[in-house]
């Protein structure tokens, strides 16, 4: 089965991250359209009716968004692309950012036009290095031939748009992180409210979109709601990029409509399992989505019933394990991760993830001296839920604690027979 | 290390591209890493002077980030993804063939100075892992004979 390639549509084209290239694909024609003959009301309006849903892992409704910071009276205002892409598993920002940056940037202006901002920041992880000097050269290019800058298509649009380079801190893709690390602190998150959509960059109002969620803007403004609305689900509508990783005979990037299945998905499009093995565990959503067994492979990938299934659509990061996977291991690996990435600002976070890691270690060493120990994570767990101050802190047990849920035995095998029940042969070749 | 004065033009170029000085804290400290090879006590001490920002707000930055280095590191940088789609890929296993065939540890220099070994979060490669990258040149699918042909070829 084909992909259906809207967002992807102008990757693998010949020159697809120049401008030649762009404007071949149609490129900045949605922006011409808007500045030319629709109001910032109707393009919000638009984004409203569409239904996009935030890409980057929260799916909040983009619309609403806008809306929210296009009706604060306060200036200057500012757009921020967040391409800070660190969830674990996910890749698919990056080849936009790579191979069609002109589209993150048309994105941004049709952002700014709609809410009244004149300046955008991109704000790219500091490991993607060929991501950044994409959009640097995309940004030269857009200014040279006034697709940015002043005067756009010569109305009295201006915008302007800088490239921001991270440095290296998975806190940062949250958006009140990403504010204080603009703005030159180390990136911790903010008490909400304020929302940045009020006070955000330097206390003024702030649009922070996800990478994938501004290349759909301008589809919506070109083609129209009712042709958008045609993919995906009534609550998730549009298409989604999934990031397909872990133990299957073809990862990548496919693109799907919005409530495509986890199997079609693993199945068809990543060539199932390698070596024929059975599907052990998935997590569809990133390092903080909960995991999902062969049971839920029919489960629609869309906010609402990935959610129903008790776990989340997140970034679209889809992680397979195999049946020669120690799910211990596994959620060591991952709470290792969320305690190496805590900012440490609010103590359920900061005490919890580390906790959460020393317990699992003392499991997978065969140190833990009775199963009570496991326990305690989900009473952790509980905890940071409930009282961390940002999705960092609430998403970083879900791990450990739904692979405990579904694989509870092997943690049991692991406290009380000192071993573990799965053999891993070694997968690397040449060691 | 002072900041040599060609250095501070283009530093000063950064800072007024921002509608707040302090904006330009991160792209002055990636320039000066990039043009000092890390960031110097002295350095960090004449941004914060010239920012007006207190120099322990910028040593607090200089440590939180993880690509941001207080201390001299080896000529080529080697980051290693230790995330969990790398990880199930056998990941520790690259890393431990890295550490022996280095002979340092995750987080040390080469006696000549020639590499630094960083085990590092998810480098956005999953669909290629698993992966580490040098400096800014990434390499997928790793396996124990390419990574000692790769390391031959720095």
């Amino acid at each position: 089965m084909p992909q259906t390639r809207v967002l992807l549509k102008n990757i693998g084209t010949p020159d697809s991250e120049t401008l030649d290239g762009y404007l071949k694909n149609g490129g900045y024609q949605a922006l011409k359209k808007a500045v030319s003959d629709l109001t910032p009301e109707e393009i919000v309006d638009s984004v409203k009716r569409s239904g996009l849903r935030g890409r980057g892992g929260a799916g909040f409704p983009a619309g609403m968004k806008w809306q929210f910071c296009a009706s604060d009276q306060a200036c200057p205002k500012y757009v921020i692309c967040n391409a800070d892409e660190g969830e674990p598993g996910t890749f698919k920002d990056r080849i936009l950012l790579e191979e069609d940056p002109h589209a993150v940037l048309e994105g941004m202006a049709l952002a700014g036009y709609a809410i009244g901002a004149n300046q955008g920041y991109v704000y790219i992880r500091g490991e993607y290095y060929k991501g950044a000097l994409s959009l640097e050269k995309a940004v030269t290019e857009a200014n040279q031939h006034h697709y940015l800058g002043q005067k756009i298509y010569g109305t009295d649009f201006d915008f302007n748009i800088q490239v921001f380079r991270g440095a290296g801190a998975y806190i940062c893709g949250e958006e009140t992180a990403l504010l204080d690390s603009l703005e030159g602190k180390a990136g911790r998150s903010r008490i909400k409210p304020p929302y940045p959509v009020n006070q955000g960059l330097w206390g003024k109002p702030t649009c922070v979109n996800n990478v994938e969620t501004l290349t759909n803007i301008p589809w919506v403004v070109n083609k129209g709601v009712d042709w958008y609305r045609k993919f995906g689900t009534e609550e998730s509508p549009g298409t989604k990029i999934y990031s397909l990783s872990g133990h299957v005979n073809h990862p990548g990037n496919y693109e799907l409509p919005m409530g495509a299945t986890l199997r079609e998905l693993i199945y068809e499009y990543g060539g199932g399992i390698r070596q024929g093995r059975r599907l052990k565990a998935v997590m569809p959503g990133g390092a903080s989505s909960a995991c999902l067994t062969e049971k839920s492979l029919d489960v629609k990938m869309d906010f609402h019933s990935l959610a129903a299934a008790g776990s989340m659509l997140g970034s679209g990061a889809v992680i397979v394990m195999d049946e020669n996977t120690c799910m211990v291991g596994a959620a060591h690996n991952v709470a290792a991760f969320f305690e190496h990435e805590s900012c440490g600002r609010c103590t359920p976070c900061r005490e919890g993830t580390h906790w959460i890691k020393r317990i699992l270690e003392r499991v997978k060493n065969f140190e833990a001296k009775s199963v009570a120990e496991i326990d305690l994570i989900a009473d952790l767990g509980q905890n940071m839920r409930l009282g961390a101050f940002c999705p960092l802190g609430m998403g970083a047990p879900s791990a450990a604690l739904s692979i405990i849920q579904h694989f509870r035995d092997e943690f049991e095998t692991h406290v009380k027979e000192k071993r573990c029940p799965v053999n891993i042969p070694a997968v690397v070749p040449g060691l | 290390m002072n900041i040599p004065q060609p250095l501070w033009q283009e530093i000063e170029q950064i800072i007024v591209s921002y509608p707040q000085p302090q904006g330009a804290v991160l792209p002055a400290l990636h320039k000066i890493q990039e043009r000092m090879g890390y960031l110097a006590e002295e350095a960090l001490a004449q941004i914060a002077g010239h920012l007006r920002i207190p120099q322990v707000d910028l040593f607090e930055i200089a440590t939180f980030y993880t690509l941001l280095y207080t201390r001299p590191h080896g000529d080529n940088i080697i980051l290693v993804c230790n995330n969990i789609s790398c990880y199930i890929l056998d990941s520790e296993t690259i890393l431990s063939t890295l550490e022996d065939e280095l002979k340092i540890k995750a987080g040390n220099t080469t006696a000549d100075n020639k590499f630094t070994l960083q085990a590092v979060s998810c480098l956005g490669a999953c669909d290629g892992g698993p992966v580490m990258l040098i400096n800014d040149q990434l390499y997928p699918h790793l396996t124990g004979d390419k990574i000692r042909r790769i390391l031959k070829e720095y």
